[in-house]
Parts: C-alpha cells; structure tokens; sequence
C-alpha cells in the first residue's frame, strides 16, 4: 500500500529526501495551479511550484501536522507567489498591462458592452486589470473572488489581519470597478434605469 | 437604516456581510440598488476561473528532477514545534508557549548564542529555545521585507496604504515582542537589528491612509539609502542558516 502523506512528512522530518520526492511528486501539478491562479503568470508560476517545494523541505520540521500537507504547501506557494510578483513588479519597466489593455480596448473604439460580453472580451479585460494590481491586492482578491475562500481563510494564508484583508479585497474590487464600469456604463444605467 | 456602504456591498455579493437582511431590505431602495447592480455586473464580469496552462502527469516528477540536486541542508527535526504568529491574535498564544521555553533556555545560551567559538547545536529539547526564536524573527524579517517591498515597488498614484498600514502595526508588536526575547535570551545583535528597524515599523502603522506620490518617493529613497531591504534580506537569510543547519558565526548584524 502507497503511503499517506503524513507518513511521507515524517520521514522527510527524518531527512529522507525520496519521500519528500514522492510529496513533490503528488503535489506537483496541483501546486502550479495555485500559482499560476495567484500570480496570473506561467514562467513565475514554474519559479513559485520550485521555490515553493525547496522552502517546504527546509521547513518541513515544523511541519505539526495540524493542517494537510497539501494546506501547508499551498500557503507557503501564495506567499512566494505574492513575493516573486513584487519583485518582478519591481525590476519591470513595461508600461502596466492594463493600460496596454486600454490600448486595446480604449473609447476611441467605442466597444460595445454586449458584442464585449458575448465574445467573452469584458472576462479577458478583467483579467488583464487583474494584472495592475499589487501583490497583495491580485491574491486576496484572486483568493476570495476565485477560490472561493473566506476573508478569515484568506487571512490566515496570507498573515494579516482580518481587517487588512478586507481592505485589500476592496481596494480591488474599486480598481476593477474603474476599469470595468466605462465599458458596462450605458449598459448599467439601461438595466437599472 | 443607514444604507450600505460600497464595502458592505462587496462582502454581502461574497455572501460574508454581517447585515445581509438588513442589506437585502435595503435594495428596495432605487439608489441603492443602483449601486448594488454596478457592482454586481463588475464583479460578474471578472471570471471565476482563470484558464490555467496544462501540465503533463509527470509534472511532479520533472520538478522533483529539477530540485532533487537544489535541496538546502537542514538538520532533522529543527524546529519542530514552532508555530509562527501570523493572523490576529495568534502571536499572543505563541508568545506565552515561548515565554516559558525562553526562561528554561534562558541558561543555556545567555551571552553564548552568537559566539563564533560556540560549537554547533544539534536538535533537541533543551537547544528548543534559541532555534525558535530565531526562525521566528527570520520569518519576521521576511514578512517586514515583504511589507516594505510592497511599499516600494509602488507607482505613481499607488499611494494607498490602508492594508499596509494595519500590516506595519501587527509587524511592529512582534518586533517588540521579539527584540524582548532576544534581549532576555542573549541575542544583543538580533535585538539591535530589530530595534533599528522599529521607527519604520511606527511610522508606517502611524502614516495617512493615503501617501502622496512625494511621500512613498521619499520612503523608497529613504529606504533605498540605508541599504534596509538589503539588510533584512542578509540577516533573515543568515539567521534561517543558522538555525536550520545548526551552523554558527560570528553575527555581525
């Protein structure tokens, strides 16, 4: 019978680096997801799943097996997400991808609010100002909005405080809405008028 | 009733308002449904899914290949029972379990702990003390470099620090807790670090929620003159080595 992942983490707090391997291996895929939701970005992704499992094996010792190892791990990738997305922020000298969007789709083109709805174009639009967001902002909101976690959850993966985290999911949401609203505006006003 | 704010509306939409029958009721105003269905058709608008690039069912095993030769040293089982103190109130319960540990380790490496001479600790009970608050304060280093590098990396017109000014007042408590636990448990150099890094810590819990653009101009070159980030980042990853592979030297922090 296969071991379980608890006693895979045992014997890697024992030093055994195959069964950490086997934890790699089982987690692997699962992980990328998570970063690449989180950090919208598939290169960083790859960097957060890597970097992700290479802190886990130098922390595994604290590892108390109060959460799944699965838990543990995806809170250690959110973090490193949000830390390779400050840096690459940083070294970045590309104008933010959402005023590339308005590019795209500015008002000199007038877009329609439905012909953008039904291609599908106001989704990709919104996924693309997700990308003028901070750090903090893309994943707590990317946290609540498409994972579906609570603001206590979000939180508790994050380290900040309840307040903190609210605040960084509205903030979100108001950048959105200023991004958003110009194309939904007539639309807006004809639903609720 | 007062109608809801903008906020209240957002969290009623995620279904985690406190108020949520009082915000339905008050829909039946126009004003405010106005603004509930802005909201709504934005926040609908932005998918619930974002399409995540495949990878193959060996994905796992090629990461493995690709780290196996990477993996950092580390001595079995250091650290074992630490539980860092993230999120609201959790670092109170961590400092009183740390507190009796500290009194008992206290002896064993008061005016020792940095000595190059000192030989290397392998893991057990009673060397509990020192690994745990120092792994604690590395990752408190990292949360502030973090916290700091999110300040820094803003653009113009960036200047809102609501969230990061509640982060610098949660930051600052552990500091202060922290640098009392080094102080007691022989770590001068660690607490002085910490110490140095207080007044930042304060001033951002104690700043505006809004910074202008001239005032994160002058944190960053501020924060850029004194090397800081650079700094956090030698000390943290110094005291992770140390205390993961039992490895000493002379800190000069």
């Amino acid at each position: 019978m296969e071991p379980n992942d608890a006693e895979l983490v045992e014997r890697a707090q024992r030093g055994d680096s195959e069964a950490f391997g086997e934890l790699v291996q089982r987690h692997g895929r699962y992980l990328f997801s998570v970063a690449y939701r989180v950090t919208g970005d598939e290169a960083l992704a790859e960097d957060v799943v890597q970097d992700t499992f290479l802190k886990a094996w130098e922390r595994i010792g604290r590892f108390d097996f109060r959460a799944r190892f699965s838990t543990w791990i995806y809170r250690i990738a959110v973090n490193r997400g949000i830390d390779l997305m400050r840096r690459k922020r940083r070294r970045s000298t590309e104008p933010p991808p959402a005023e590339a969007g308005e590019e795209t789709l500015g008002a000199s083109e007038a877009p329609d609010p439905h012909r953008l709805a039904v291609s599908g174009e106001l989704g990709r639009q919104a996924l693309e100002l997700l990308r003028s967001l901070t750090p903090m902002e893309r994943a707590s909101f990317v946290l609540r909005h498409m994972e579906g976690r609570s603001i206590a959850e979000i939180g508790e993966v994050l380290g900040t405080r309840t307040s903190a985290t609210k605040h960084a999911v509205f903030r979100a949401v108001r950048k959105l809405r200023s991004g958003l609203e110009p194309f939904l505006g007539e639309d807006h006003e004809a639903a609720v008028g | 009733m007062k109608p809801p704010s903008d906020e209240e509306l957002i969290l009623h939409y995620y279904g985690e308002s406190d108020r949520a029958a009082e915000i339905d009721a008050a829909l039946d105003d126009p004003e405010v449904a106005v603004r509930w269905r802005r909201l709504r058709d934005v926040l609908d608008a932005v998918p619930r899914e974002a399409e995540t690039p495949a990878r193959p069912q060996g994905y796992g095993a090629e990461v493995w290949r690709r780290i196996e030769g990477r993996l950092p040293e580390r001595s079995a089982g250091a650290g074992r029972l630490l539980r860092l103190p993230v999120g609201e109130g959790r670092i109170w319960q961590w400092a009183a379990a740390a507190g009796v540990v500290l009194l008992v380790g206290a002896s064993f490496w008061v005016g020792g702990f940095w000595r190059a001479s000192t030989p290397a600790v392998t893991a057990g009970e009673d060397e509990g003390a020192p690994r745990v608050l120092l792994l604690a304060v590395s990752d408190h280093l990292d949360r502030t470099e973090m916290l700091l590098a999110e300040l820094v990396n803003r653009g113009a017109g960036e200047g809102d620090v609501s969230v990061e000014r509640e982060w610098a007042e949660e930051l600052t408590t552990a500091s202060r807790f922290y640098r009392q636990a080094a102080e007691r448990s022989g770590a001068p150099e660690v607490a002085w670090f910490l110490a140095q890094l207080e007044p930042v810590l304060v001033e951002l819990s104690h700043a505006p929620e809004e910074l202008s653009d001239g005032d994160l101009a002058d944190l960053r070159s501020r924060l850029e003159r004194g090397d800081t980030l650079f700094k956090i980042r030698v000390v943290g990853s110094r005291l992770k080595h140390e205390t993961t592979t039992g490895a000493r030297g002379g800190a000069d922090v």
